[in-house]
């Protein structure tokens, strides 16, 4: 450096630039100034590799970065062959200059290496004991995404191009994280999502668990929830139980609840996630990103409603029709059930679930649009003590088949004259119209309200399943 | 991948040192070691392994400063330009390449030998992940007081570590 100390306004420049926290004029300041004095060059780099060095040493994750490096390797699993090759050849390289500094000064060094072991014992210690690392289960991943499955490591840097991981932090969150991934650990509590798709589950202790993207933060507010970032900064998160606050710059705290979900980006208000495809494995929900896109049935389902404040999802459920699925996303029970005595009719089972909202059964002008992405058959189970709505009787066929959701509650509005059955339970009748759509597309619904008798019906239950080729060409 | 584990450390921090933030740098040193390993035909037995992907690295850093959309991975467009100009003409980000078990032991050994409330200050910014606005808060001082405080920090730890490696043979 120039002997002239510099100056505190170029001290203060540099010392921000380090933390990624640059002022504007900060760049052109420092710039100009390593271009006069290269001496000051040095001193940054030394600054911006202390800080590599010091971030390392808090997070050591060489293993995870091994994952991310082999995950970004083409067929890298597949070229085993060619691995073994690079390692050894490398590793030639290598070992000549070790062996070379081992023979010669080994017997010098052995003494100095025992005592530097205590003194570097002692840091280290000191260090650890003080230090909340971040340590990671991996509890199941699929074999390319590098991480060891079944084993404890500290991770920092999460990244792999294909597959899926199950991670568990020491807090007890759990995060089932689908490729193509990549995310940093700040600490136990605090995740920097930069391209991905998440379930998180964060259990007792993980209350406060955040999930950092480029377009704002999903804070967890003792809940289960699934979010996604993408590389363009697109951000959207659905609750699975409990709740969330997504917190955004230059916008009021948003916060969501069980069945709710936004998409949003940096600087944007945040916009209804219409719907979510979601699995569920023992009782428990979570967002189904296994299918890739093409694969699927339903696309999306869309509805007219603009309600302020509507962040309701309509989730679409694969494979989940059967006997005792839950029937509406707005509540729990009811379920779909067969007649008593009948058996769950086999036509329906294992179709894509719709779960619609019971709340809308008495909006007249309500529209539902279903985005077909296959040919498909849709099934739309009506309350059979209410009239066929127009659009109904136009565009389906009416089944043999039948259904009943149940049990409701007494003060349920659309019991009114249903008589509990011994058991003190009340269930809703429905009967099975069907429609084919040959082709992908959109197929709209609307209400199931007439205004042709007293009393509301119930909100009508949706299936679709895949059109079988044969039916098809009988088109 | 062992000898990724073995080199990475020093790669990510000369890939730093260039200019490049934190996650950034990360990025690119893990792309060196994916170009290093398809140009591996390339790759001259014998030679020094280090040199060659640190060269990889540096070609991999001047591709993000010419990319519009990635600028935004630098610590300062006009800072990444200067460090690579002047590394270019001297090759003196060098100087924090070789053997990173060595430079993290040294690292190790020389945060033991800091004052108790310097360590401290280690302690919260690197091992807390604390921000420095957020320590002046609770120390009732400036972000910049400490902004400045951990640069000088890092100063005497770069020193203390180039002592100790000079100390050590080799």
């Amino acid at each position: 450096m120039n002997q002239d100390p510099i100056s505190p306004e170029l001290h203060a420049a540099l010392a921000r630039l380090v933390e990624g926290e640059a002022e504007p004029a900060d760049d052109t300041l420092v710039a100009t100034a390593l271009r006069a004095d290269p001496a000051l060059c040095a001193a940054l780099r030394s600054q911006l590799a202390l800080d590599a060095l010091l971030r390392q040493a808090a997070e050591p994750d060489a293993q995870a970065f091994a994952g991310a490096v082999a995950a970004r390797l083409p067929a890298a699993a597949a070229a085993a062959s060619q691995e073994d090759a690079f390692v050894q050849r490398v590793g030639a390289a290598l070992a000549s200059r070790r062996a070379l500094a081992k023979m010669s000064l080994w017997r010098w060094l052995r003494p100095l290496a025992a005592a530097t072991a205590v003194v570097m014992l002692t840091a280290v210690g000191w260090f650890r004991l003080q230090t909340p690392s971040v340590v990671v289960e991996v509890e199941g991943t699929s074999p390319n995404t590098g991480l060891p499955i079944g084993q404890r490591v500290a991770l920092r840097h999460i990244q792999f191009a294909q597959g899926t991981a199950r991670l568990r932090l020491e807090s007890g969150v759990v995060m089932d994280c689908t490729a193509p991934f990549e995310a940093r650990l700040e600490n136990h509590a605090r995740l920097r999502l930069v391209e991905g798709r998440l379930n998180v589950d964060v259990g007792e202790r993980g209350f406060g668990f955040t999930v950092v993207m480029v377009a704002g933060e999903v804070v967890d507010l003792g809940t289960a929830f699934g979010v996604e970032a993408t590389r363009d900064g697109g951000a959207s998160v659905a609750v699975l139980s409990g709740k969330v606050e997504v917190k955004q710059s230059h916008q009021a705290a948003l916060s969501l609840v069980e069945g709710e979900g936004v998409r949003f980006r940096r600087q944007q208000a945040p916009q209804r996630l219409q719907s979510v495809r979601l699995e569920e494995r023992g009782g428990i929900a979570r967002l189904d990103w296994s299918a890739p896109a093409g694969a699927a049935l339903v696309g999306d389902v869309m509805d007219n409603l603009t309600l302020p404040g509507l962040n309701r999802y309509y989730a679409i459920i694969s494979g989940g029709m059967r006997s005792g699925a839950t029937a509406f996303a707005d509540r729990v029970p009811p379920r779909w059930l067969p007649d008593p005595g009948e058996a769950f009719p086999a036509e329906l089972k294992g179709g894509d679930l719709v779960q619609t909202f019971h709340e809308q059964r008495q909006t007249p002008d309500f529209r539902l649009r279903l985005q077909l992405l296959r040919p498909a058959v849709i099934y739309v189970l009506h309350d059979s003590r209410h009239a066929t709505p127009e659009w109904l009787a136009r565009d389906f066929v009416k089944t043999q088949m039948r259904l009943r959701s149940g049990p409701w509650p007494k003060s349920a509005p659309i019991t009114v004259g249903l008589e509990p059955l011994s058991n003190g339970q009340i269930y809703v009748s429905y009967e099975v119209w069907r429609c084919e759509q040959p082709a992908p597309g959109a197929l709209a619904l609307g209400s199931p309200f007439t205004h042709r008798r007293s009393g509301l019906p119930s909100m009508y239950g949706l299936v679709v399943k895949p059109l079988e080729p044969s039916s098809v060409f009988k088109q | 991948m062992e000898q990724v584990r073995r080199e990475q450390a020093g790669l990510r921090a000369f890939v730093r040192s260039l200019g490049l933030r934190p996650d950034a740098a990360d990025d690119v040193a893990q792309e060196a070691f994916v170009v290093a390993f398809e140009k591996l035909a390339v790759f001259e037995r014998g030679t020094n392994f280090g040199a060659w992907l640190r060269t990889i690295a540096r070609f991999l850093v001047s591709k993000e400063r010419r990319r519009e959309e990635r600028r935004q991975r630098l610590i300062g467009d006009f800072v990444a330009g200067a460090l690579a100009d002047e590394t270019q003409a001297t090759g003196s980000a060098d100087a924090w390449a070789g053997e990173a078990p060595e430079r993290a032991d040294a690292l190790r050994h020389c945060l033991g030998t800091l004052p108790g409330h310097s360590r401290r200050l280690v302690q919260q910014r690197y091992f807390e992940n604390v921000p420095p606005a957020v320590i002046a808060s609770q120390q009732g001082r400036t972000a910049n007081d400490v902004r400045q405080a951990l640069f000088r920090l890092r100063a005497v730890l770069h020193d203390c570590i180039r002592r100790r490696l000079a100390e050590q043979p080799l």
